[in-house]
């Protein structure tokens, strides 16, 4: 006994020792501990799934920009749709809304949705420029057209939000890559960003799959038709007429885009991912991928009148209507060329709501400005909604818009009489035949009935601004057509109507850059501001 | 035996001598623990009484002197017992002394235990009896005021309530957490409530950076060490602790009568709109303005109903029981006790339950090997008060009748709509359930070997286990769960883990004037937290309530967290003691830690400090020191690190994200920059603190005064804060490390003896504190991130808002605010722009006490005593939102409804010097105040400088003759008063609450007189 405890005594510093040094390597290794509740980029990218997870995250990115007020931009501020005359007294919040539409003083760097805007898009960029980055990296992909196809949706996604990013506010910040941000990032002159437009978009025509392959949950993926039409559409804004007719006609001829026959199935909610959708925004009622929030802005919920009962959830305009259709859109342009045409265009009921009623059938004289016509197209009373969901997808780019951006395209060439049949395509549809067709005309005058098309096909689906921006009319045609103060006391006999002048000027063709961006970006600075903010 | 007071060495037997023969004695005084001799003691010679010879030793504790067989040798010296040896036949003699009072009071410090006479940082130990002079049922509020330093505050009054807690000032600009709290060297996590104050022996609070250090990277808001208690070597004792008590309401707020406040209504209502609501000073269109009930209370004579006493629980019990076994004899020693407590609410339906028990052993099994451990565990169950509850009692009309003819809480249904418009807060009380109870389990095993004399191995591996569940129903009768909602149920469940293993090794030396302590080690820490949220609402019936949340009929949440760490550590320290005067101490801990990136995880904490006993000199006259007992200066420096940064800092980010393709199929992905937007910083370093404490302690007339005063410098550097970034970059924020600030301020303890006589004692200690903190960095050429932080500013509590400026009068100028009327608040300019814009927010009050402490006062006569324990704070400020709510009726900033008595003074146009703003049924921000709802202006801010009675307490023991006869050891009965008075200007609950700023989270101010006995077998 004693022997042992003797042995014990020497040796015992080297067993000590032993046993601490074992325990303290291993407490080494713990400290590359990670609490598993998110991943990272470089564990999200690592296979198949993980890469195809990454690039949902960009869609989400869309569709965040698409289901909020942000969806407003492109919509208000033009000659289509303005908000109510009531809207701005809902508060300072809303204020900031109308101001993006009367571009008054609150059309500002602080304004909540042009910074918020701002920020999506390049959130969206910043998840981009990560699949981007690591897709390529994985080794072993599951199926490399899989692989390639990711590169160029993510690519296509891209483009996107630059694209609407250097139309809003001209010269931007391009991050390609996420970096260390701590020493800024410059403005990029518009021509660069654009030049990146066209590279990414071309990689997207490249690798994105057409939509007949896209099939089962893929649907809904940025196509190739998709990348060829933006592309198409971003030469057609920079007036490089020459490709951007190559662009269509490659589209139009090789991938046989077509519309659908009846202009109200587009906007029934029925025929999502139609065979005239090249991209659409994707909603569903599940996990908040929803557009509820849309037919509260836009007072489109009408839903069946219940006797007895008023102002509730069912009551058209329950929960506020903030945005309506001007008096342009609801009724000048449809009565074009032809006072009586309205009646006979099938796009008219679908996408002005001229009336509304309560639960009585009254027409309604509430906080909507009174008996004033509103937008349809947000209407979800036909689709799979309850009163707090709606599933409805939103377009991006339909073949519709293609046809007449093909015929604008062919117009400015000096194609006129050509130019006339896409454009009559999508008329034909409107009144189910050929009798109101537009005949031969001189251009200035096919640019402005194209313009006015665009409208009638195309109102409120959000390409109004940009359209107005690319033709260099937003000034003229908003003086015109968004009065809501004219319109409003027209109807009510009034001549006291606190609504904002219109203040839009040659200024308003670039939106200010987000006050945050300013000061929080070290390269740029409170003078980095767009001229006249 | 040496633990002898006294050692008498005798080098020669002699005779014993009946005639007084003289001889010459040569003497030492000596330390009786470090057998150092003590230069210039006094020392008197003595024979039959009457001192016949008073001399000092030399410096080298050695006199000589001639005296008589049987003669007195009495020897004194300051911070020791006196001490006196008869003069028998030897002439050489040791007198040793052993030391008294502070200098010989043994304090635990990390990792070990050292006496306060050889600290050389700032520690401030609390001891058994203070913590348990007053009842608490949390730990922390047991500390309040007791350290200099040491700022506590209960989050409420309610029973159960948690409480903050700071170690000298604020410590950083966003990663504040709390101390750290060791328990018999286990990390806690959290609030230290589960701990019963009985089972503590002490504790210890490690201010500076030379005593908290040690603890790395944790210690940067300071080190709470509690010391359980361990069973007595030798002795067997059962003790049995008992209170019981009653807690009586004392109404802070005094509300309006129905006649006064029917008085109020009209008035707000005429003078917005008289054409509506007749003219002013009538009561012509009273059904315009007051329901069918109030109505009927009106035409009954104004029938006043006090809703406050609906909801009251006057005379609530208090209760307390503690059983505690020790054995220490033996080779196994075994302390274990066991404790139920129970807290009635003052609120009805509200109160604190605990049962906890402890357990902790100890084994020698060989002379070199020891084994011990402890468990705590304790379960309680607090219920708590339902939001705006009590608020909602206060304000409502005291024309409402509180029940219907059947006696059940009245709710007012509108019978068009189907909806209710008024909601009764006794349905709150009585029929919704907010329930939350933890378990927690602190455990610890530990293993000693000892295989040279002067060197311990010491392996303890420890786990915190904390669990915790907040449980919500609310039926249909209240607001949260009427119809539509149809109940709405909630159970919120986290856990927190806690497992630390430390494994130390010490070695001491002592050879001659020099003595070495060592201490080195390594320890490593896991760090795990998770909760899951389940929320439903759609219930049947309102029976199973949230027991059976599967039956909601809607699922709103269901959702689980996760968040761990790992720190692995290496720490040395160093003593060097010199004779005993100059002592060094050094400290150096390098730790790792998950939370930062690869490159960065290891941070290295030096610190260095050093005592030097100048009352232990030998050029100190003896003469001096018949007064001075004491005097030690001491000063530290060091680093002190912090890692709580957000987790998820260094990452960025991927939340989950889905979406829908083919219109309805949910793919799911992950998406970054999305709300939580981090962009990972893998560079992230640690938050490092540069800490400078000097201190000196100083004691006189042989203890009777003692004081201590350190005075601290912490410089924090390299912050962790987040930097906003440029949208363009996709991400919100980045965590950076660029931030500094300064903190710091002065700790004063002072106690004193004023009178120790035989019969009578009375002691008496005062604290006091101060401390100021400033950001002195920011960001890179940013010294703002907004009004209320930035640089010059403390880093938190900074009031910024409008500038109160009086009421308008009638035929002011109204241009700052065109929609105002007289008696609306004005506010001022400050800009002088002519607009009220947020441009004119400025700093108006600070909620950083200007200084604060306690008093504790203890009177003894015989075996009566009295101890009466006090604190204040003064020159902090709070927004007190609860007082311009009750003291304004106003339908936006408040509810409408019922004021307080000073509320009743409201303004008018025959009332107008008054600071009560005209009532305004109608008001809007614009006509009111500008910083909108729930924001106020200085109006609502408000001194809360106080000054409080925490416990008067007076007690009795039992003598020992009468003790003997039943068998007792020890028998204490006492009567107590708790927070008796309150003095204060600020017009609340009360000041010492933190957050007590916040509207609508009030719960009653009450006091609590109790009995209880100390019994000791």
């Amino acid at each position: 006994m004693k022997s042992i405890t003797q042995y014990l005594k020497k040796l015992w510093p080297v067993g000590l020792a032993i046993l601490l040094l074992q325990g303290f390597s291993s407490c080494r290794k713990e400290l590359n501990y990670t609490p598993e509740v998110f991943v990272s980029a470089p564990s999200l990218y690592k296979d198949e799934p993980g890469a195809i997870a990454g690039v949902t995250g960009i869609y989400q990115q869309l569709q965040n920009l698409k289901k909020s007020d942000y969806q407003l931009i492109g919509v208000i501020g033009t000659d289509e749709a303005r908000c109510t005359y009531q809207a701005q007294g809902y508060g300072s919040y809303w204020a900031g809304v109308v101001g993006m539409d009367v571009y008054d003083i609150t059309f500002n760097s602080q304004n909540s949705d042009i910074s918020g805007f701002w920020t999506d898009c390049y959130q969206g960029i910043a998840n981009a420029n990560a699949a981007i980055l690591y897709i390529p990296q994985i080794k072993n992909f599951g199926e490399p057209a899989v692989q390639s196809r990711l590169m160029g949706e993510s690519r296509f996604m891209r483009a996107l939000f630059y694209f609407y990013l250097v139309q809003l506010y001209g010269d931007v910040p391009m991050p390609l890559e996420n970096t260390s941000f701590a020493n800024g990032l410059p403005r990029i002159p518009q021509a660069q960003v654009y030049a990146q437009i066209q590279s990414d978009l071309k990689f997207a025509v490249a690798n994105c799959w057409p939509k007949s392959k896209l099939g089962g949950n893929d649907v809904g993926r940025a196509s190739q038709e998709a990348a060829k039409a933006l592309l198409g559409k971003v030469y057609l804004t920079l007036h490089d007429y020459a490709n951007a007719k190559t662009t269509f006609e490659d589209l139009i001829n090789n991938n046989h885009i077509t519309l659908l026959q009846n202009y109200a199935d587009l906007f029934d909610g029925k025929h999502e991912n139609n065979a005239e959708s090249l991209f659409e925004v994707q909603f569903s009622t599940d996990n908040n991928n929803d557009t509820q929030g849309l037919q509260n802005l836009y007072g489109s919920y009408a839903g069946p009148p219940i006797s007895g009962e008023t102002f509730d959830q069912h009551t058209p305009g329950y929960g506020g209507t903030v945005v309506m259709a001007t008096a342009f859109y609801s009724d000048t342009v449809f009565s074009k060329p032809y006072t009586w045409a309205s009646q006979y265009d099938a796009r008219y009921k679908v996408s002005i709501n001229h009336d509304r009623y309560d639960g009585n059938g009254n027409t309604m004289s509430w906080w909507v400005d009174p008996g004033l016509p509103t937008v349809r197209k947000y209407d979800i009373s036909n689709s799979d909604i309850d009163v707090y969901h709606s599933g409805k997808n939103l377009y991006y780019l339909r073949s519709a818009d293609v046809f007449l951006m093909y015929a604008e395209t062919l117009n400015e060439l000096g194609q006129t009489n050509e130019a006339l049949a896409p454009l009559n395509k999508v008329r034909e549809r409107a009144f189910g035949n050929g009798s109101v067709d537009f005949g031969p005309t001189d251009q200035a005058s096919l640019r402005e009935i194209i313009m006015d098309e665009r409208t009638r096909e195309l109102g409120a689906e959000g390409w109004r601004w940009f359209d107005l921006k690319r033709t260099g009319t937003l000034v003229q045609r908003l003086k015109r057509y968004n009065d809501p103060k004219r319109d409003f006391m027209k109807k009510n006999n009034s001549t006291d109507d606190p609504h904002p002048a219109q203040n839009v000027s040659d200024k308003n063709y670039l939106y200010p850059i987000p006050l945050s961006e300013l000061q929080n970006n070290a390269a740029l600075g409170l003078k980095a501001q767009n001229p006249g903010y | 035996m040496r633990k002898l007071l006294l050692i008498i060495v005798l080098f020669s037997a002699g005779l014993l001598s009946a005639h007084a023969q003289q001889r010459k004695i040569n003497g030492t005084v000596k330390d009786s623990q470090t057998g150092q001799t003590l230069p210039f003691a006094t020392v008197s010679l003595e024979n039959a009484g009457k001192v016949i010879n008073k001399f000092a030793a030399d410096q080298n504790g050695k006199f000589a002197v001639d005296a008589a067989v049987g003669a007195v040798i009495k020897v004194t010296f300051t911070g020791y017992e006196p001490n006196k040896v008869t003069v028998g036949d030897s002439t050489n003699i040791t007198i040793l002394l052993k030391g008294n009072g502070n200098l010989a009071e043994v304090v635990v410090i990390a990792y070990g235990k050292e006496k306060r006479k050889d600290l050389t940082s700032a520690v401030t130990s609390i001891s058994a009896q203070q913590i348990s002079e007053a009842p608490s049922t949390n730990l922390a509020t047991a500390l309040a005021s007791r350290a200099p330093g040491l700022e506590v505050h209960s989050n409420s009054t309610q029973p159960g309530a948690s409480a903050s807690v700071n170690v000298r000032g604020l410590n950083s600009i966003t990663q504040l957490q709390g101390p750290l709290y060791i328990v018999d060297g286990v990390a806690l996590v959290g609030d230290i409530r589960n701990i019963n104050p009985s089972d503590i022996e002490s504790v210890e609070i490690l201010k500076d950076a030379a005593a908290a250090g040690i603890y790395g990277s944790r210690a940067a808001e300071g080190v709470i060490l509690i010391t359980t208690k361990k069973p007595k070597a030798g002795a067997t004792s059962i003790n049995f602790d008992m209170y019981a008590g009653i807690q009586v309401n004392n109404p802070a707020y005094q509300m309006l009568d129905a006649r006064s406040y029917a008085k109020m209504k009209r008035a707000g209502f005429q003078d917005a709109d008289p054409g509506t609501f007749g003219a002013p000073g009538t009561d012509t269109a009273d059904y315009k303005m007051f329901n069918s009930y109030e109505l009927q209370s009106i035409a009954n004579g104004y029938t006043n109903y006090d809703w406050q006493k609906a909801i009251l629980h006057n005379n609530a019990v208090t209760q307390n029981y503690t059983l505690s076994v020790s054995n220490g004899t033996g080779s196994n020693r075994v302390y274990f006790s066991g404790q139920y407590q129970d807290q009635d609410g003052t609120l009805v339906n509200t109160g604190y339950k605990k049962y906890s028990g402890y357990l902790s052993d100890e084994t020698n099994i060989r002379s070199f090997l020891k084994v011990g451990g402890s468990v705590n565990f304790a379960h309680d169950i607090t219920h708590n008060a339902l939001p705006n509850e009590f608020q909602q009692s206060l304000t409502e009309s005291p024309l409402q009748p509180i029940y219907d003819a059947g006696g059940q809480p009245l709710i007012v249904v509108d019978k068009s709509t189907g909806t209710p418009t008024i909601f009764n807060p006794v349905t709150l009380a009585l029929n919704a359930i907010d329930l939350y109870t933890t378990n927690r389990t602190n455990a610890n095993l530990y293993l000693e070997f000892t295989p040279l004399k002067n060197l311990t191995f010491r392996s303890s591996i420890g786990a915190d286990i904390y669990q915790a569940e907040e449980d919500k129903y609310y039926p249909r009768t209240t607001g949260p769960g009427y119809t539509p909602t149809n109940g709405f149920a909630e159970i919120y469940n986290t856990r927190a883990t806690d497992v630390l293993w430390e494994n130390t090794a010490t070695y001491n030396f002592t050879k001659g004037d020099h003595e070495v302590n060592l201490l080195g080690g390594f320890t490593f820490e896991k760090h795990e937290n998770t909760a899951t949220d389940m929320q439903g609402d759609q219930f049947p019936t309102d029976l199973l309530s949230y027991k059976a949340i599967g039956s909601a009929g809607q699922k709103l949440q269901d959702n689980s967290n996760y968040d761990g760490w790992t720190v692995r550590s290496l720490l040395a320290r160093a003593v060097y003691k010199y004779k005993g005067r100059y002592i060094l101490n050094a400290t150096i801990r390098q730790d790792g830690s998950s939370r930062f990136g690869s490159n960065n995880k290891f941070g290295v904490f030096p610190t260095v400090s050093g005592a030097w006993r100048v009352i232990d000199e030998p050029w100190m006259g003896y003469k001096l020191k018949t007064w001075l007992s004491d005097f030690k200066l001491r000063a530290s420096y060091g680093l002190v690190g912090n890692q709580n940064l957000p987790y998820d800092a260094i990452y960025t980010r991927y939340d989950a994200a889905s979406y829908p393709f083919n219109g309805s199929s949910i793919t799911s992905g992950y998406t970054a920059a999305g709300t939580n937007g981090v962009f990972g910083n893998n560079s992230l370093q640690w938050e490092v603190q540069h800490q400078f404490n000097a201190g000196t302690d100083v004691a006189v007339l042989n203890n009777r005064i003692t004081l201590s005063v350190d005075v601290y410098n912490k410089n924090i550097s390299s912050l962790l804060m987040p930097l906003p970034l440029a949208p363009s970059s996709g991400f919100q924020t980045e965590y950076i490390n660029v931030a500094a600030m300064n903190t710091k301020g002065v700790d004063v303890a002072l106690k004193i003896t004023p009178v120790q006589t035989k019969d009578f004692t009375w002691q008496t200690s005062i604290n006091w504190s101060k401390y100021t903190s400033k950001v002195t960095k920011l960001f890179p050429g940013r010294d703002s991130v907004n009004l209320a932080l930035r640089v010059g500013l403390p880093p938190s509590g900074t009031y910024v808002n409008y500038i109160y400026d009086g009421l308008y009068q009638q035929g002011d100028n109204f241009a700052l605010n065109p929609n105002g009327k007289p008696g609306d608040i004005k506010i001022k300019d400050v800009n002088g722009d002519g607009k009220i814009t947020p441009l004119d927010e400025v700093v108006v009050g600070s909620s950083i006490p200007k200084g604060w402490g306690s008093f504790w006062n203890y009177f003894r006569y015989k075996n009566v005593s009295l101890t009466v324990y006090s604190t204040y704070e003064y020159g902090q400020k709070l927004n007190n939102l609860t007082f311009t709510d009750l003291s304004y009726y106003n339908s936006l900033y408040g509810s409408a409804g019922n004021v307080t008595k000073q509320g009743g003074n409201y303004w008018t146009p025959t009332n107008t010097n008054t600071n009560i703003p005209r009532p305004n049924t109608f008001g809007t921000p614009l006509k009111t105040l500008p910083g909108g709802v729930g924001q106020g202006s200085s109006y609502s801010i408000q001194s809360a400088s106080y000054f409080k009675i925490q416990h008067i307490t007076l007690g009795y023991d039992f003598s020992a003759s009468l003790l003997s006869k039943i068998k007792v050891r020890s028998m204490n009965i006492y009567a107590q008063a708790l927070n008796p008075f309150l003095f204060t200007g600020y017009k609340g609950v009360d000041p010492d609450i933190a957050g007590a700023d916040a509207a609508n989270e009030v719960y009653p101010r009450y006091r609590t007189f109790l009995v209880g006995a100390k019994i000791g077998l």
